[in-house]
């Protein structure tokens, strides 16, 4: 059995409030997935979690302030994948986060972005100081040779 | 996203081709399916043949135009949804809350 590999195990970036760098990051995670031997199924759902996170950076984060930044890191280490988005805005009580599947909430028009990213990834964890922090993690799963 | 619109009968078949997500699709979409809802008791026909990716703000749009639909008496209905796109919704309990089809011609004599 051997961990997947990639050549890609480090990117760091920042960049301007905007949705328009959505589509310079996309090739960017799906190739280290290619790499790291993510068939095109997981590659769909790690790059929805990744937009989700990017997302509520933008829009709920630094609710589309331009002089605001976001960053995003992306590392592959110790058998991980792990996406790290960040952004300026005041951070939010992930307790108050309504649940989208209660019945009380599942025509509301929004505030799926986090269930979908916890349903795709195996671990996300928040942190909210000096902005949000949010980290996803996917575990790489061994291959036989 | 692309739309074109064309109607069958008193059906109105909405065919999407892109992606419904934030800032790109949702808002073309809203605008279509508020065009098409001054019209009272709307019959809609979203054909999602062409529609590879979605994210949460499509789904909350698909709904906000399902909703937008139902309040004009009308009745708003999906075409050829993906495997994905079920998926999307089936784990945010949406499913079921859409009459889906992967046939045209019974979706348009599901309309009556």
């Amino acid at each position: 059995m051997t961990t997947p590999h990639s050549d890609i195990v480090y990117v760091e970036m920042q960049f301007s409030t905007s949705l328009a760098i959505l589509d310079l990051i996309q090739p960017i995670t799906n190739r280290i997935c290619e790499q790291l031997g993510y068939d095109s199924d997981a590659q769909y759902w790690i790059w929805l979690a990744t937009q989700e996170a990017l997302n509520n950076a933008i829009e709920h984060g630094n609710k589309m302030d331009t002089n605001k930044k976001v960053q995003l890191k992306v590392t592959v280490d110790a058998g991980e994948f792990r996406i790290t988005v960040k952004d300026e805005g005041d951070g939010f009580d992930l307790s108050k986060v309504p649940d989208p599947t209660k019945p009380e909430n599942i025509l509301k028009t929004s505030g799926r972005g986090l269930f979908y990213m916890k349903s795709f990834m195996d671990q996300v964890e928040y942190t909210t100081e000096n902005g949000t922090t949010v980290t996803m993690i996917k575990r790489l799963q061994e291959q036989t040779p | 996203m692309k739309i074109n619109i064309r109607n069958e009968g008193e059906v109105t078949i909405v065919d999407l081709e892109g992606k419904i997500t934030i800032g790109e699709g949702d808002v073309l979409l809203r605008e279509a399916i508020h065009e098409l809802t001054s019209q009272s008791d709307p019959k809609i026909l979203l054909n999602m043949a062409r529609v590879a990716y979605m994210d949460s703000s499509g789904v909350g749009e698909l709904l906000a135009c399902f909703q937008a639909v139902n309040e004009q008496g009308g009745t708003l209905k999906l075409l050829n949804i993906s495997t994905k796109i079920k998926d999307l919704l089936q784990i945010t309990q949406l499913l079921s809350v859409f009459e889906y089809f992967n046939d045209e011609s019974n979706a348009l004599a599901s309309f009556g």
